[in-house]
This record gives C-alpha cells, structure tokens and sequence, in this order.
C-alpha cells in the first residue's frame, strides 16, 4: 500500500508544480431544484464559494460579512456563493434562515456534501476564492472574527485583477 | 480490492502521462490521538481530485489504525470517473446521489459516526433544463456494530449486510414546480448468525414527490412504497410573512411493525427500512453539546411525527425562532398472558403523547443576534426534551393495568457570546446547563413495590455544566478551554475510576473533578491551505448523532490529540 501513497504524493506534487489548480464546472443545486453550472457565475467575474449549514454558528457568524462583501462588489462581477451543506434533517431551515436575515446572495443546496470534496473542503466553513478563469486564487477554514478583512483583501485583488 | 487497484493504476497512469494538461488538487486529513484510557487515534484521509475537460477523477486514500470510529483500512477507501458532455454525465466508482428528501435514496458518508451509504457502481445522467432522467446501478456494503453478534465493539463495527442495487429516476422542472417518479430494486444478502446462514431477499421501492417553490410559499411531499406493506409519507409547507417564515413538516414511516424488544435488531429482523432511506427527521438539529447528546434516536420501521417552526427578526439584528416537535411510533404494544408482544390500538395518524407508544416531544427557542454595535454576537437557546426511549411492560388484565418504560426528560440553556475586542482579537464564552432525568417508570392501578420512578442515575437528576472560554487571534491561531461537569454519573458506568489530567487536578482545588472532563484545545493556521489543532485533556463520552443514527462514543481520557487538514 505504501507504494500507492507515495505514487499519490508525487502525483500531487507534480501538480502542485507544474498542474492548474482549476475547478472543474460544477453543477450547483438551487432551492428550488434546478440546476446552474460555475462557469454562468464565472463569465460575470470572480467567485466567491462559502460552504455553510443552519447548524454552524461560526459560519452563521461570517455570513454578514459575506452579505456585506456581495452588495459592495457586486457591480464589479464578483458572485457570492453560499452552499449549504445541511442534510436532508435541517434542509428545510435553510430559505427561512436567509429570509429572516435578509441576506441577497445565492444560495446553494449540497446536501451530502459531494460539492464540498469535490473542492477539497474539510471544515466548516470553508471559503473558496476563484477568479475569472477557474484558477483557485484564495481559500480559508474556520472563521475568527476579524477574517473578514483578510476576505476582503483577497476579493479586492480579485475584482482589481479582473476589471 | 483487486479491482480497486486496477481502477487506481489506470486513473495514475492516465492522469501521469499528460499531468500538466490536468488539473489537481489534494486534501489531506490527518488525526492521532493517544489517551490513558486506550482509546488511542491514528487516521489519514488523502483525497485527490482531478479534472481535465470534461473527465473528472476522485481518489480517497485512508491509512487508519485505528481510526476514531469504524474500521481499520489501509488502502483505496474511494475513487470515481466523471465524464460531462453537454446533456450526459457518466460516473463510475463510488456515486452518493440524494433524490427527493432522501426518502428512498440518501447516499451518505459521514465519518463521524461511521454512516456511510454510498454506492460503488455507475450513475448515467441526462439532464435539460425540463427533464432530467438517472439511472444507477451499483453494490453497497453497509457495517454497522450490534452485540446480537460476536465481537461486539462500540467503535468497531462487526456486522455486514450486502445490497445490490439499481434504479433510475424520471424528474420534471416546469416554472416553480419540480417533480419526479422513482424506482429501485434491491437485493439484499443477510446473514443470520443464529442460524448461520445468508438470507437473501429482493425490495422494490417505488416513489414520487411534487415540491413547489413561490415567492410567498413553498410545499411539497415525497411518498414512497417498499414491497408489499411499507411505506413512508413526508410533506412540508413554508409560508413567508414579510422576513417571517412559519412552517410545519409530517413524517409517516412505516416500513415494520416491530415489537419492543425487536425494535433495534437489524442483526436478526429482515425487511424493514433500508440503510440508503436516510429520511428527514423532524426534530432540530442542535449544535450544541448537551442537547446534542440526548438527540432522539429516529426509528425509521415506525414513527409518525410532525413539527412546528417559526423564525424571524424580532427587532434590528436578532433572530428568534421557535421549534415543536411530537412523534411516536404508530401502535401500542402491549403483553399477553403468555407474556409475549401485541400489536394493539393505533395513534391515528397524529403521534400519540403516551409513553406506551414510545411518545417523544421537544421544544426549542433560540435568539441569535448582535449587540454592541456589532461586537458581541450572541446566541441563548431554550430546549425541553421528553423522550421515552424504551418500553419494558405493558399489560391490560381484568384486575390490573400496569406499564413501565424508561425515559429521558431534560431542561436545557445553551448560550454562546463572541465579542470582538479588535480587529485581530476576539473572546469567546459558551455555556451550557442542564438538568437531566433519565430513568425507568413504572405505573400499576394496584398498589406495587416498584417505585414509581428509578433514576439511572446514582442522584434524582443528573446536572450537567459546559463552560468553555476561548480567545482567538485573526487569522492566525484561537485557544479555547472547555470543562464539561456533571454532578452524577450513571450507575452502570460509575465505577470506572478516571485518570485525571493536570487541567483537572489544578481545577480540583476548586471543586471536586471527578466528574469533569477539561481540555484545552489550540488551532494555529499556518497558511490559508494549512490548519493545525493541538488538544490536550480529556473529553467526556456520550452519544453522538447525525442524520437519524446515534452512537455511543467512547470518552477520551487525559491525552493528547493532533489533527493537521491540508489542502494541496
């Protein structure tokens, strides 16, 4: 087996050297069922993903800034994500919870959390930065109060890189 | 296996003699622990992910010995082939699909209690922006651990059951509707180990759920039949006043009538609902501690059940919301002269709210806000629980009528507060409280020497304290301390003699720490893609749910844990 590892490791680490870290053009589910690729919201500008559940305090916690961060560069193309990941037990919290919060943002439904490994994630939540053309620009786990504006630099860079 | 790594070698070396024309990318999860107690960790999750136009790739590597929950493995855990062009997309490998509300197929795989649902086989899909058509065929193996077996382990899971599965889906989009039909066969080999021997049994499900999506409402239901007498019904509706949402769910599951001594034995019981029927629950899932540790254990045979909801700004910056749950199983059992189980009255299609029908309520209220001009975030819960977890007798003879059954009941303040100190600095304080019951009950019209109620616990009511304090530095690192403090302990485990760690005899200057569990816990992230945890104390055992299944998770006691998540 650890011939198997060490293949992997080598493999990901020519990537990590000479690959693209890109996404792939990943189907997101609305709430109302149906269906949009990535790549609609990356021909406007950079993408913003955050990985979030009606669950998770820390993430309800950042989700004002997300709110904030999507009505100030907005017009400059960038897109804020939010993928729920909650399961089929608190789905049906999640469009009161962004109602009552007022929150203008698109939100996503992943409810056994295949969007979220398909991207690598791990923790809750987990910030995605992706640029215009599908390159990774910038990623996070967790939220300490203050990350926000460390968000806001990356999606600055972003939105500037762009226009 | 050995297909595994042909599977393995074709996706290297596919991916190896064009790698720089591909995309990768790679998380690696890592958690050892050691403790006093032997309840030692050592477990590595690798997961690849590639793609290159339209093919993508999946490979999960686990080198596990032990890990915290399940299985030991070293070598391919999971691997999938994805290829999208234009209307179709093909997968090959391991394929977790979730259809409709889950009431026919779920596929999960959550690794903190050991659930995984998921497929290895091959998904067809084609989609439009009207019509979407699936079909899927595959096998599961679904371990899960049951003292009905030899070997039984907590942590370890000794039983296996294997399926063969297929099915396809037919599902509509029109405006704000969204509709599909559903089929599934099922072959299930079940080995019985009384007998010794594999029992193989075939399961049809057919479904169908109807969801519509407004401005001002949303409703829907999903109804699915298995074989000849199981069904199960879910429906919901959601209205929008203004920023306020009231809404309320029905759950009717009723795939098995189960007396109450066959109630948890998946081992020897053939035909009731399928692991990949991960239905919804209907009660609030709780992110915290206390409450989440007397979580009502979903019997998804028998259980009929409805909620309340109600959520809303209450003033600038606070949410209220409000929860009521009632379920029950759908029948009273009950004792016949010769002393074996009944099925007798019904509850109708509303949950009863007598004990003999396994009755369960609980309500919740919560104010999640800010204060402070933003700098304190708050969040104080309120939950009553009454649970009646087991039925023990139950019996109706001309001159008596006697029951008794085991119950939980519990009062629970959850409440959290995060204030912001600066812009890098912030505190963090969580606390929780509750007061806990749990017990047999015993009822009799005539006089008895059993009393009416016998704690299982060595004190009336066991009271339970979390207090946690944690400061955090943007974006580098955040510490926390957290004791978790009961003042009784159940008598069937009160006598393990507990090795404290130094957090815990500091504080036993304070109080008595016996019944206390200290750790202190630091997360340092090193860069944006890397995240280290260090935890050294103890944690104290319980239940741990998810998705309907509970489980009892060992405590960890005085040791060191260390987890590391990298993102490649």
């Amino acid at each position: 087996m650890k011939k198997w590892i060490l293949i992997s490791v080598l493999v990901l680490l020519a990537s990590t050297l000479y690959g693209q870290n890109k996404v792939p053009d990943i189907k997101l589910k609305r709430m109302n069922g149906k269906s949009v690729m990535l790549q609609d919201f990356l021909k406007k500008g950079p993408v913003l993903i955050n990985f979030w559940a009606t669950w998770c305090a820390p993430c309800k916690k950042e989700m004002v800034h997300l709110d904030e961060f999507e009505k100030k560069y907005t017009d400059k193309g960038l897109s804020v994500l939010a993928i729920s990941i909650d399961s089929q037990k608190s789905i049906s919290q999640v469009r009161s919870y962004i109602r009552a919060k007022k929150y203008s943002f698109d939100v996503f439904l992943d409810p056994n959390s295949q969007v979220l490994k398909k991207l690598n994630g791990n923790l809750m939540p987990t910030d995605i930065l992706i640029g215009q053309d599908g390159t990774i620009l910038w990623r996070h786990n967790g939220y300490i109060p203050g990350d926000e504006k460390k968000m806001e630099a990356e999606i600055k860079a972003a939105v500037q890189s762009t226009s | 296996m050995k297909f595994s790594r042909y599977f393995f070698s074709f996706i290297i070396s596919f991916w190896t003699t064009g790698y720089c024309q591909f995309s990768f990318s790679g998380a690696l999860t890592t958690n050892y622990g050691q403790s006093k107690n032997d309840f030692n960790i050592q477990e590595t999750l690798l997961d690849i992910n590639g793609n290159w136009n339209n093919w993508t790739g999946w490979i999960q590597l686990e080198h596990s010995d032990p890990p915290e929950l399940g299985r030991s493995l070293k070598g391919i855990r999971k691997f999938r082939l994805g290829y999208s062009s234009g209307a179709y997309t093909i997968k090959l490998g391991d394929i977790y699909e979730f259809w409709g509300r889950g009431l026919m197929v779920n596929m999960v795989d959550d690794q903190a209690i050991d659930l995984d649902t998921g497929v290895r086989g091959g998904l067809l899909n084609w989609a439009n922006d009207l019509v979407q058509i699936d079909l899927f065929g595959g096998t599961q193996n679904i371990w899960r651990s049951s003292n009905e077996v030899f070997g039984f382990n907590d942590r370890v899971p000794n039983y296996e059951v294997d399926h063969t599965l297929y099915g396809g889906r037919i599902a509509a989009n029109y405006h704000q509707w969204h509709g599909a039909v559903k089929y599934m066969q099922v072959n299930e080999e079940h080995l019985l180990p009384r007998i010794d021997t594999i029992e193989k049994v075939g399961h049809q499900l057919i479904g169908v759920n109807i969801e519509y999506y407004g401005p001002t409402t949303d409703f829907g239901f999903e109804y699915v039949k298995k074989d000849a007498k199981g069904f199960g019904f879910y429906g919901l509706i959601n209205m929008y006043i203004g920023d306020w949402s009231i809404g309320t769910s029905y759950k009717n599951y009723h795939f098995a009538d189960l007396s109450p001594d066959d109630r948890w034995d998946f081992v020897n019981i053939i035909g009731g609902a399928l692991t990949i029927q991960q239905m919804p629950t209907l009660f609030e899932q709780h992110a915290t501690r206390l409450l989440g540790r007397i979580t009502h254990q979903i019997d998804y045979n028998d259980e009929l059940g409805f909620d309340l909801r109600l959520k809303g700004p209450l003033f600038q910056n606070t949410i209220f919301s409000f929860s009521y749950a009632s379920s029950s199983r759908h029948k009273e059992w009950y004792l016949d002269n010769n002393w074996n189980w009944i099925m007798g009255g019904s509850s109708g299609l509303l949950p009863s709210t007598k004990p003999v029908f396994n009755a369960f309520r609980e309500m919740y209220a919560e104010l999640e806000g800010y204060l402070l001009n933003g700098n304190l975030h708050y969040n104080i819960g309120s939950g009553l629980t009454n649970d009646v977890t087991d039925l023990y007798l139950n019996r109706y003879t001309d001159s008596n009528r006697s029951y008794s059954y085991e119950s939980l009941s519990a009062t629970t303040l959850p409440a959290q507060f995060t204030y912001t100190i600066n812009q890098k600095f912030s505190l963090e304080l969580k606390y929780e409280y509750q007061e806990l019951k749990k017990g047999v009950n015993t009822y009799s019209e005539l006089p008895t020497n059993m009393p009416p109620f016998t704690s299982n616990f060595l004190k009336d009511k066991q009271i339970n304290r979390i207090f946690s304090v944690g400061l955090g530095r943007s974006p580098l690192w955040s510490m926390s301390l957290m004791m978790d403090y009961a003042n009784t302990e159940e008598r069937i485990i009160v006598d393990k003699v507990r090795d404290k760690n130094s957090i815990e005899e500091m504080l036993g200057n304070l109080w008595d720490t016996s019944l206390t569990w200290a750790n202190m816990e630091i997360s340092y992230n090193i860069s944006s893609n890397h995240r280290l945890t260090v935890m050294y104390g103890s944690q104290r055992g319980g239940v741990l749910c998810s998705n309907g299944v509970c489980r009892y998770v060992q405590p960890f006691e005085n040791g060191f844990k260390i987890g590391l998540i990298a993102v490649l």
